[in-house]
C-alpha cells in the first residue's frame, strides 16, 4: 500500500477520455488519460492501479497494446471497452488476459466494479509478486548445501537418507536444514513445500550439483 | 393643226398665209384674159385646214381665209361683187366637203381605207365643187371670163376638183407624218419618189416636143399611167397625190406656154380636157390606193397576230401536232426538235401508225373518233425517249371536220412528283394508322383545326362527335395541364418561344387518362405574325406507364443497395453512435456521484458541457444513418462534395480500423457546388469506400491504407478513392460495373452498377482505374453548379 492506485484511461476519443476521468475520479480513484497506445507506453506502466483500454483505435489497437504489455512480463489488469462487441474480439481480448470485456455504453457501476476488481486483483498480484519475490530472495540466501537438503526434504527423503545421499552425518543435515528453515520462514515441512512450488523451482536454473 | 386650234388667232393668221399662197399660185395658172383658174389650191388649204381642226375653231378658219381672199382679190383689182361671191363659193364648198367627209368618214382616220377615200373623193372632190360653182359661174359670165355658165362652172368645178384630188391628200398626209408625232420617209423612198416624179416630168417635156396629132396625144396621156400606178403601189394614196398634182402642174404650165397635146385646140380647152382626164383617172386609181391601203393594214393586222401566236406558242411547254383524222401528220410545233420522238422530217405527212408505238397510235386513233371542236379529249402514254421512259398527257380538240390538234405536253416530273406523293402518303398513312402518333394543324386565325382521323378514334369518341376547332379539342385535355398547354401555345403565337412542346394528359370519352406529347411550330406569317401552326402529337401512355415503372424498379434496385452497403456498415455506425453515448452515461454519472459528495467538484459544468455536446454528436448520426435508410424522393441541391465525403468516412471511420486500414484524406477546400441528392452521392462514397476496404482484406504484407481525395476540374468536381488492394484481374476493370458482377462472397453485385446510375442521373462519370502500384482507383465527376468555373 505504498503507492495509491491509478486508473489509466487510453481511448482516442478525447470526449469519451473526458467523460471515463471524470468517473473515475468521481469515486475518488486517480486517473490518468492517454489519448494513445503509443502515448501510454512511453509515459507509464509500472505504478498500481488498472487500465482501462478502448479496443479500437487508430494504429495500435487495444488489443496490440496488450499483447505488447504481455510480453514486457508485467501486466496491469486491463479493462477492455469497446463501442460494438463481437464474439470474435472478446475471445481474443480475454485470452490476452483482459479482466473485464464491457460494451460501450456501459452501466457506470459496472465499470466502477470492473475497475475495483482490477485494482484488487492488481493488488493482489502484486502481494503476491512481493512474497514471491521474497521467498526468491530467501531462497537465494541458502548455501548450495542447504539448496540440496531442501531439494531432498521437498522430495521427501528422511534426514538419514539425506545424510547417505549427501554423504554427511545425520546431525550435519539437521543442522543445514534447522538453517534452511529458519531461512526460508517455513514452520513445517507442508508450508515448505508449498513455497518451494510457489517458487517454482523447475524454472530456476537448477542448483548446482554438489561435488 | 390641232395644237394651233386651241390657239384662235394663231389658227386665223396661219390660215390668212395658207390661203394668200394658194391665191398666189392660183392666179399664176390662169390665162391673164380669164379669171378662172386652172388649180385653185385656196379652196384645198381650207378644206384641209376645216378637216384638220374641230368645227367649234371653223370660224377663225374661214375669217382668216376672207382676210386672205380679200387682199389677194384686191390686189388684183378684181371687182368686189365677184370676189365676194367666190370667197362665199370657196367657203361653201370647203364647208361641204369638210361636214361631209367628217360625216362619212366618222371615227376613221382620214383616207386611211376605202370608205375614207371614197367619202373624201366624192365629197372634197367632186360634190362640194360642183355645187359651189354654180352661182360663181353666173358671175364669171358676168364678168366676161367665160363664154356661158356651163363653161365657167365646168372650169371653175374642175380646177376645184383637181386641186382637192391632187392637194388635199397631200396636205393631210403631210401633217399626219408631221403630226403627233414627226415622222420623215427613209432616204430611200425619198429617192424612188423623186425617180418617179422625173420620170413624169421626162414623158411631159417628151410629149410636149414630138405630139402632132390626138392619137399621139393619147398616147402620151396614157404613158404616164405606168408612173401613176408606180405610184399607187408604192406609196399610195400620198404618192398618187404627189404624182397627180406633178402632172397637173406640167400640163398646165404647158398649156399656158401654148405647148399643149390638143395642137389646135383652145389652150383652155386642151387644159380643161386633160384636166378631165386627170380626174377621171385619178378617181379610181384613189380608190385603188384605198384597196391597198386597206389590204396592207389587214396585212400588217394579221401579221402582227401570227406574231402574237407565235409568241404564244413560245411561252407554253407543249408540242403540239395537227393530224388529219386519218393520222397523218400535217404541221407541229415544238420548240426544239430534241423534244421530238423523231425528226421533223421523219413523219410529216407520214401516218402516225408509222411513227408511234402501236398501243399509242390505237389510243391516238381511239380519241381521234370522237373529238370534235366542242368535245376535247385526254389521254396519257409513255414513250421511250433516248432510252429514258417519258410520260406524256395528251389534248386533242377537232379543229375542222377533218383535222385534229393535238396538244402533247411533257408530264414525267409530275408523274414521278404524284407518285412520289402516293407513296407517301401511303407511308404516312401506315405510320399513323395506329392512331398513337399523327399530325395536326391549326388556322390561328379562325382557330379551325386539322387533326388525324385516328385521334378521335384513340380518344373514343366518334367521327361526328368532336367540333374541328381548337376549343372544342382543349376541353379534353386535363385540367390541371391545361394552363401550361394554352401558355405554351400562346408564347409560340405571339414568338416569345420558337416552337410549342407539352407533354399532358387528354381524357379519354371513358374518363380514363392518356398521356400525350404535343409539338409544335409556326409554319405560316403573314406580316410577320403568326397565321398557321402545324405540328405532331404522339401518345405515350404505355411508354410513361413503362417509365414509370421502370423508375420505381430503379428506386428500389437502388434503395437495397443502399441498405446492403449501410448493412455491411452496422457496426462501424454502431461504434460512432455508441462513442457519445459512453461519454454522455460516464459524465452524467459522475455528476450524479459529484452531487452526492458534500463538496462538489466544479468540473461538473464542464461535464455537463460534454453532455450535450456528445448529445448533439449522437443525435447527429442517427439523423445521418436515417436519412440513408429513409426512402425519400431524390432531391438536388447545391452540395459540397467535401461534406459528403466526411460524412462517409464518419461513418466508415470504425469499420476502416477495425479492418487496420490506415485512411488518408485530402479534400481540396476550393471545391465547386454540385447540384446533387446528397444521400445518393454519399450511397456512391459508401460503395467505393467499401470495396476498397473490402479489396485489401487479403492484403496482409504491406500497409493498408485508403486514400480518399477531392479536386477541383474543369468546371466540374472530382472525388476519387484509391486502396492499395488486389486490384483487378485481367478485363475485370470494364465488368465491374456491370450488374450482378461480384467478386465479394455473398455480394449482389449491384453496388457499383446503382453507382455509376447514380453518377450518370447527376450528368457525371464514374469510372476505375489500375493503379501502377497495386490496387484500384475510383473516380467520380460531377459538373460543377451553373455560373461556377
Amino acid at each position: 500500500m505504498s503507492d495509491p492506485e491509478t486508473v489509466f484511461v487510453v481511448d482516442d476519443d478525447p470526449s469519451v477520455r473526458r467523460a471515463l476521468e471524470r468517473l473515475v475520479a468521481s469515486v475518488g480513484l486517480n486517473c490518468e488519460a492517454f489519448a494513445s497506445a503509443e502515448e501510454f507506453v512511453r509515459r507509464e506502466h509500472s505504478r498500481p492501479g488498472c487500465l482501462v483500454l478502448d479496443l479500437r483505435m487508430p494504429k495500435t489497437s487495444g488489443l496490440d497494446l496488450l499483447r505488447q504489455l504481455n510480453q514486457g512480463g508485467y501486466r496491469l489488469p486491463v479493462i477492455f471497452l469497446t463501442a460494438y462487441g463481437d464474439v470474435r474480439t472478446s475471445v481474443a481480448a480475454m485470452k490476452g488476459g483482459a479482466v473485464e470485456f464491457l460494451t460501450k455504453p456501459f452501466q457506470e457501476q459496472e465499470l466502477l466494479d470492473a475497475i475495483q476488481h482490477a485494482i484488487d486483483r492488481d493488488r493482489e498480484a502484486r502481494k503476491k509478486h512481493d512474497e514471491r519475490l521474497r521467498r526468491k530472495r530467501q531462497y537465494e540466501s541458502l548455501s548450495p548445501r542447504e539448496r540440496q537438503v531442501l531439494a531432498h526434504v521437498v522430495a521427501g527423503l528422511l534426514n538419514k537418507q539425506i545424510a547417505g545421499e549427501l554423504n554427511v552425518s545425520e546431525s550435519t543435515v539437521k543442522q543445514h536444514r534447522a538453517e534452511m528453515m529458519q531461512k526460508m520462514e517455513a514452520r513445517s515441512l507442508a508450508e515448505l513445500v508449498a513455497l518451494v512450488t510457489e517458487l517454482d523451482l523447475n524454472n530456476t536454473p537448477p542448483l548446482p550439483e554438489s561435488t | 393643226m390641232v395644237l394651233l386650234s386651241s390657239n384662235g388667232i394663231g389658227l386665223l393668221l396661219l390660215v390668212v398665209c395658207l390661203y394668200y399662197v394658194g391665191c398666189l399660185v392660183g392666179f399664176a395658172l390662169r390665162f391673164p384674159s380669164s379669171g378662172i383658174s386652172f388649180f385653185w389650191p385656196p379652196t384645198a388649204v381650207l378644206t384641209a385646214v376645216l378637216l384638220l381642226t374641230p368645227p367649234r375653231t371653223w370660224g377663225f378658219s374661214l375669217a382668216g381665209a376672207l382676210i386672205a381672199h380679200t387682199i389677194a382679190h384686191t390686189q388684183r383689182g378684181i371687182p368686189i361683187t365677184a370676189s365676194s361671191v367666190q370667197f362665199l363659193a370657196n367657203a361653201v364648198q370647203a364647208g361641204i366637203a369638210a361636214w361631209t367627209t367628217h360625216w362619212f368618214g366618222a371615227g376613221r382616220r382620214l383616207l386611211g381605207d376605202l370608205r375614207g377615200i371614197a367619202a373624201s373623193i366624192g365629197s372634197a372632190s367632186t360634190v362640194a365643187p360642183a355645187v359651189a360653182s354654180l352661182i360663181p359661174a353666173y358671175v364669171y359670165v358676168g364678168m366676161g371670163w367665160a363664154p356661158d355658165v356651163w363653161q365657167a362652172w365646168r372650169a371653175r368645178t374642175v380646177s376645184n376638183a383637181i386641186a382637192a384630188l391632187t392637194l388635199l391628200p397631200l396636205i393631210l398626209v403631210i401633217c399626219g407624218h408631221l403630226w403627233p408625232r414627226p415622222s420623215l420617209p427613209s432616204a430611200r423612198r425619198l429617192g424612188e419618189m423623186f425617180l418617179l416624179l422625173l420620170g413624169l416630168i421626162a414623158t411631159d417635156l417628151i410629149a410636149a416636143r414630138t405630139t402632132t396629132s390626138a392619137a399621139d396625144a393619147f398616147f402620151w396621156l396614157y404613158a404616164q399611167m405606168p408612173f401613176l400606178l408606180w405610184a399607187v403601189v408604192r406609196f399610195g394614196v400620198p404618192g398618187l397625190s404627189c404624182a397627180l398634182l406633178c402632172t397637173t402642174l406640167l400640163t398646165i404650165s404647158s398649156a399656158l406656154r401654148g405647148q399643149h397635146l390638143f395642137a389646135g385646140a383652145a389652150p383652155a380647152d386642151a387644159v380643161v380636157t386633160v384636166q378631165l382626164f386627170i380626174a377621171m383617172t385619178a378617181v379610181p386609181l384613189m380608190l385603188m390606193a384605198g384597196l391597198l391601203e386597206e389590204n396592207r393594214t389587214e396585212r400588217r393586222a394579221s401579221h402582227e397576230l401570227q406574231q402574237e401566236h407565235e409568241a404564244v406558242l413560245r411561252a407554253i411547254p407543249d408540242m403540239m401536232f395537227v393530224l388529219t383524222r386519218d393520222g397523218v401528220y400535217v404541221r407541229h410545233y415544238a420548240r426544239s426538235v430534241s423534244e421530238l420522238l423523231v425528226p421533223p422530217d421523219s413523219f410529216i405527212g407520214k401516218n402516225m401508225r408509222d411513227v408511234l408505238p402501236t398501243e399509242v397510235a390505237d389510243m391516238f386513233a381511239g380519241a381521234f373518233e370522237h373529238t370534235t371542236p366542242d368535245t376535247p379529249a385526254v389521254g396519257e402514254y409513255t414513250l421511250v425517249m433516248n432510252g429514258e421512259p417519258r410520260r406524256y398527257e395528251a389534248r386533242l380538240i377537232g379543229v375542222e371536220r377533218d383535222r385534229v390538234l393535238t396538244i402533247v405536253r411533257d408530264i414525267t416530273e409530275r408523274a414521278r412528283a404524284e407518285q412520289a406523293l402516293r407513296e407517301s402518303q401511303q407511308r404516312y398513312a401506315l405510320a399513323t394508322a395506329a392512331g398513337g402518333v399523327g399530325v395536326w394543324d391549326v388556322n390561328i386565325a379562325t382557330g379551325e383545326l386539322y387533326v388525324e382521323a385516328g385521334l378521335k378514334r384513340l380518344l373514343g369518341y366518334a367521327e361526328h362527335e368532336l367540333g374541328s376547332q381548337a376549343l372544342d379539342w382543349a376541353g379534353l385535355v386535363h385540367p390541371a395541364d391545361l394552363e401550361e398547354v394554352v401558355s405554351g401555345a400562346i408564347a409560340a403565337f405571339t414568338g416569345t418561344s420558337s416552337g410549342f412542346e407539352a407533354e399532358h394528359r387528354v381524357v379519354h370519352k371513358d374518363g380514363s387518362i392518356r398521356w400525350f406529347v404535343t409539338k409544335g411550330e409556326i409554319s405560316e406569317r403573314v406580316d410577320g405574325r403568326a397565321i398557321r401552326m402545324t405540328g405532331t402529337y404522339t401518345d405515350i401512355t404505355q411508354r410513361n406507364q413503362a417509365e414509370r415503372a421502370l423508375r420505381q424498379a430503379n428506386a428500389a434496385l437502388t434503395r437495397m443497395a443502399r441498405i446492403t452497403a449501410l448493412g455491411e456498415l452496422t457496426a462501424s455506425i454502431a461504434h460512432e453512435l455508441n462513442q457519445p453515448l459512453c461519454a454522455i452515461v460516464a459524465n452524467a454519472t459522475a455528476c450524479l456521484r459529484w452531487l452526492d459528495t458534500p463538496t462538489p467538484r466544479t468540473d461538473i459544468r464542464g461535464a455537463l458541457n460534454d453532455v450535450v455536446q456528445d448529445s448533439h454528436r449522437a443525435s447527429e448520426i442517427v439523423r445521418r444513418t436515417r436519412e440513408l435508410f429513409t426512402n425519400r424522393p431524390v432531391r438536388k441541391r447545391p452540395l459540397d462534395l467535401n461534406d459528403a465525403v466526411r460524412d462517409v468516412l464518419e461513418l466508415a471511420a470504425a469499420r476502416l480500423q477495425r479492418s487496420d486500414i490506415a485512411l488518408e484524406v485530402q479534400l481540396d477546400d476550393d471545391l465547386p457546388l454540385v447540384n446533387a441528392d446528397d444521400v445518393q452521392i454519399q450511397q456512391v462514397l459508401l460503395n467505393v469506400v467499401l470495396n476498397a476496404v473490402d479489396a485489401m482484406r487479403s492484403i496482409k504484407d504491406r500497409p493498408r491504407v485508403v486514400r480518399v481525395e477531392s479536386r477541383r476540374g474543369n468546371a466540374l468536381a472530382c472525388v476519387s478513392v484509391r486502396d492499395e488492394g488486389e486490384g483487378f484481374r485481367p478485363n475485370e476493370i470494364e465488368r465491374v460495373f456491370d450488374p450482378f458482377y461480384t467478386t465479394k462472397p455473398g455480394g449482389m453485385g449491384i453496388g457499383l452498377a446503382v453507382s455509376r446510375a447514380i453518377i450518370q442521373s447527376h450528368g457525371g462519370s464514374l469510372w476505375a482505374e489500375a493503379n501502377d502500384a497495386g490496387g484500384a482507383t475510383f473516380s467520380f465527376t460531377i459538373p460543377a453548379l451553373d455560373g461556377q468555373p
